[in-house]
């Protein structure tokens, strides 16, 4: 089995090139309801997690092991059903940002830039939930532990644990805004 | 640790200036350059022994003009012919050829600087430009770096042979050292920032995402 950077690491890189193909113009709306999901839930986290547990008991019977699995797995649906949302752009109507994108090279490694940008929030909000809940996924055969010395170094480095309060994700959520309003 | 990242931001200054070269100049000039300088050094290494003859043979005939072969007894010419020795030996054959190569760079400099219609249109200053202005900064470092090496190191200087400094350079070389510098650079960089990691990362997120925006906005203007 591949250490666990290597699957998530292959995610953002697949995100980048999503980025590449769908242009700057378009992902940036995408980084800004990506940067909400993530402030929301990780503000909301304690209260969901108590929610969660609750309900699992009750309608699910879920208790024990199993309440982890339950957790990391309610968590990755809610934000992955998000992520597919301000992709498909129905649910919640985020505009794009419009504008002409630059041509071929600076807007291409623009686009790249912000699909790894974006690569790396989802991704990392994706292993921030297996990591947070002890790494349920492994009693699949999917993930493989210990975590390399690398695995460790990023895991410090994902979205919830990079500052110690989500409200400084909220400063490229302003000045995305910003743009978005001046039209 | 300190000269590592002195060593990167000068390759990224050096880098930034050809760059800002290439923009200045537009795409076409530049791409020009490039092409002409890189074939040129190619096919005066791969068939620079063209030349070489050529060059030999311009000397053999002055010699053969200057010792009368031209007159009604060439005899004496043809001795002198026999007996001069070749202008381009084997050892100063790399330093000719790169004379060549300089005198080309400088004829397609000279050319590119004209208004030809071919060199005049479509002629922007965009990021092809300054594309084409890096990767001519790279190759010339190849080229051109190792001798300037002799300024530092001049011939004599102990544990230093010049001469081999200069013939095992090629642009692959260049290219190993310069990620290694840029990796080194960076890692050390890196280390020197993370106790400030979050904020670094954030501001340079932000940053990155105001650059993009803020090209769209100049689009949505132009509309």
């Amino acid at each position: 089995m591949k250490p666990v950077e290597a699957v998530y690491v292959t995610i953002a890189i697949i995100f980048a090139f999503i980025g590449v193909a769908r242009t700057y113009a378009r992902e940036l709306g995408n980084t800004l309801v990506i940067l909400v999901a993530i402030f929301l839930l990780t503000l909301l986290e304690a209260r969901a997690i108590e929610y969660l547990t609750l309900g699992g008991e009750r309608i699910f019977d879920v208790a024990g092991d199993a309440t982890n699995l339950f957790l990391s797995l309610s968590f990755t649906i809610l934000f992955v059903s998000i992520v597919f949302a301000s992709y498909s752009g129905r649910t919640f109507g985020m505009p794009s940002f419009g504008g002409r994108p630059l041509g071929p090279p600076e807007g291409t490694l623009l686009s790249l830039a912000i699909g790894l940008i974006n690569g790396y929030l989802v991704a990392g909000t994706l292993w921030y939930y297996q990591d947070r809940f002890g790494y349920p996924f492994q009693r699949f055969g999917w993930i493989t532990l210990p975590l390399t010395p690398t695995g460790a170094e990023i895991v410090a480095l994902l979205p919830q644990r990079l500052f110690d309060s989500p409200i400084y994700w909220m400063v490229p959520v302003a000045v995305l805004i910003v743009f978005l309003v001046r039209g | 640790m300190n000269q590592s990242i002195e060593v990167l931001v000068t390759f990224l200054l050096y880098l930034a200036f050809f760059g800002w070269i290439g923009w200045l100049r537009g795409r076409r000039r530049t791409g020009f350059v490039l092409a002409v300088a890189l074939s040129s050094w190619l096919l005066l290494q791969e068939q620079g022994d063209i030349f070489v003859r050529i060059a030999n043979l311009g000397k053999k005939f002055l010699v053969f003009i200057q010792s009368g072969g031209l007159s009604a007894d060439p005899d004496p010419a043809f001795t002198a012919l026999r007996d001069a020795p070749p202008l381009v030996t084997t050892e100063n054959r790399p330093g000719f050829v790169f004379l060549v190569w300089v005198l080309i760079l400088v004829l397609t400099y000279i050319i590119s600087n004209q208004n030809y219609k071919w060199l005049t249109t479509n002629n922007k200053s965009d990021g092809w430009a300054v594309l084409w202005g890096i990767l001519s900064g790279f190759f010339f470092a190849s080229v051109l770096l190792p001798r300037l090496v002799a300024i530092l190191l001049p011939a004599g200087t102990p544990g230093i042979d010049t001469t081999e400094v200069i013939q095992s350079a090629n642009l692959f070389r260049i290219l190993g050292g310069s990620l290694a510098v840029v990796r080194e650079g960076f890692s050390n960089l890196w280390t020197l920032i993370e106790p400030q990691a979050p904020l670094a990362i954030l501001l340079f997120l932000t940053l990155l995402l105001v650059i993009a925006a803020s090209t769209l906005q100049g689009a949505k203007k132009a509309k």
